[in-house]
């Protein structure tokens, strides 16, 4: 089996089921909104130990006053309000 | 390429640069509609050792309205895959490719097609195989045949086929944008003193990647006959260069929903009728939102050049400063039954959208005519486009006035605005599917 290019490229969700199976395509640019600040660390603990991603994750903070940090994964964007993340992630870079 | 390079930023991304589409009434199968999307413009057919193919990081979709909106109801989305058979080897092809899945072709793409109706994604095909590019005798003998074999029948009563072909539209590139520049006419430029002389082809022998697809009638119209097309290019939102982890693995990340970076309808439309600055803008909306650029089509840059560019040639289109209510017909909304004949319409509905508007109801022209509707060709540009229309003479001569009368019958056109033209003819053209010629290989381009 020959070497595919994907495997040079994300790992993200781009491959389609079998021929003939209905799915459900994302529309362009679709986003969906994250859990709140004051929910983010509850269900941040809820990941087991030992968790692996199957995806790539990027964050990108847009907003340090508003905490807006847009996460990228698959072919997915989820818009997060978290002040104290993104204070959290921008002292990181200092 | 009639929408080639056409906005700063899309020029940069030729993999996703959409640069033709076509949509017609197949002459040869008149239940069906065949529906073209070109990508990669200007290919060289000369290109190795990498030679052109689609972009597996690219979603390519063809749209089509059939109620009127400007939003697509039906789209058809085309995701390709590369391999390499061989990692060890530098070549593209390890000997003559005598069939699609011969040994000697190291670097291949497969597609799947998906068919989105109202949100619903049903993947129609897998694995369909892309034919190599056109290289030369020894490597690709028998090119034909390869691009023959890539001809797929899929469910449903589709055909479809993705590769190189032949570029089917032809203008004088390199004299249109030297200051508009028609050399047929530039003995009357306002900034030369040249002699007439016939048009240049600038897209003569070269290539580009095709998506064709034909489909029953069914598969697209609604209520009404008149359907309108546009194609689009569109990548992920983030993408990062991760440092390689070994000589194999590039660790490109491509992350996030799919964003459109390219759009295409009417031929030309950004690439005359835009500012620059707001093109790639324009090449990341929907149609449905046209209205926002509909000024440039009401009151043409270019018509308002002409008689600029040739003095005294066009003094009745100079005098004219009433919105272009002919133009808006043709490219945002459609011509209504009863201005150009009883029957005849493209009419969609007052949503202004740029959209390629076919009647599905026209049969087939027994004897085209390559300026369409202004050679009296019902079944050409702009209803629907095929792949021979000539539709830069027939838009040019649209902004040059000669179809204000339909609209406005106070006008009388200048005798300049039915004759003007870049001055070409083109004839690489198929009978059949997918209808583009067979490209042309870098051995015989350019030639000895």
């Amino acid at each position: 089996m020959g070497l595919s290019r994907r495997m040079f490229l994300s790992r993200g969700t781009m491959a389609v089921a079998m021929a003939g199976v209905a799915t459900s395509m994302p529309l362009l640019g679709e986003v969906a909104q994250g859990p709140a600040a004051s929910e983010a660390a509850t269900t941040a603990s809820e990941v087991p130990e030992g968790a692996q991603m199957t995806e790539d994750l990027v964050a990108h903070v847009r907003d340090l006053n508003t905490g807006e940090i847009n996460l990228y994964i698959g072919e997915r964007q989820i818009v997060l309000n978290d002040p104290g993340l993104a204070r959290a992630l921008f002292q990181a870079t200092r | 390429m009639s929408s080639h390079r056409e906005a700063p930023e899309i020029s940069k991304d030729p993999v996703a640069d959409s640069t033709d589409l076509y949509a017609f009434v197949s002459p040869d199968d008149p239940g069906t509609i065949t529906l073209i999307s070109n990508y990669i413009p200007l290919e060289g057919p000369a290109a190795g050792p990498n030679f052109y193919e689609f972009g597996d990081d690219v979603l390519y979709q063809i749209n089509i309205d059939n109620n009127g909106d400007g939003v697509a109801d039906v789209t058809y989305s085309f995701q390709f895959t590369t391999t390499v058979e061989n990692p060890n080897t530098f070549l593209y092809n390890t000997g003559p490719i005598a069939s699609l899945t011969d040994a000697h072709f190291n670097r291949r793409q497969t597609y799947s097609v998906t068919r989105t109706v109202k949100k619903k994604a049903t993947v129609l095909a897998t694995n369909l195989p892309c034919p190599p590019c056109n290289i030369g005798p020894l490597s690709t003998p028998n090119y034909a045949a390869l691009a023959t074999a890539a001809i797929q029948s899929i469910p449903g009563g589709r055909t479809v086929f993705a590769g190189q072909r032949a570029e089917g539209f032809y203008v004088d590139l390199g004299a249109v944008f030297d200051l508009g520049d028609l050399r047929p006419f530039e003995n009357l430029h306002a900034f030369g003193n040249l002699p007439a002389r016939d048009g240049v082809n600038a897209t003569a022998q070269v290539n580009v990647h095709s998506i064709a697809l034909k489909v029953p009638m069914s598969d697209l119209v609604a209520s009404s006959p008149v359907i309108g097309v546009w194609c689009t290019a569109s990548r992920q939102k983030v993408r990062v260069l991760d440092q390689p982890t070994s000589s194999t693995s590039m660790e490109t990340v491509e992350s996030g929903p799919f964003v459109q970076v390219s759009r295409l309808g009417n031929p030309l439309f950004n690439e005359v009728l835009v500012p620059m600055v707001q093109k790639d803008y324009w090449n990341t909306q929907s149609p449905s939102g046209d209205s926002q650029f509909a000024s440039g089509v009401q009151h043409p840059e270019l018509s308002s050049l002409l008689n600029i560019l040739y003095p005294g040639v066009f003094p009745n289109l100079a005098a004219y400063t009433k919105s272009r209510a002919d133009l808006q017909a043709i490219l945002l909304t459609g011509i209504p039954a009863g201005v150009v004949s009883p029957t005849y319409t493209t009419f969609t509905g007052n949503v202004l959208a740029d959209m390629l508007r076919l009647n599905t109801s026209q049969e087939p022209s027994a004897d085209p005519n390559v300026l369409g509707i202004l050679g009296g060709d019902v079944a050409g540009f702009p209803n629907g486009r095929r792949v021979f229309d000539d539709v830069f003479t027939i838009e040019l001569r649209a902004l040059a006035g000669v179809t204000i009368p339909l609209v406005d019958p106070t006008f009388t056109p200048d005798g300049a605005a039915s004759v003007v033209t870049d001055g070409l003819t083109f004839d690489n053209y198929l009978s059949a599917f997918p209808y583009l010629g067979t490209p042309y290989s870098g051995y015989n381009v350019p030639s000895s």
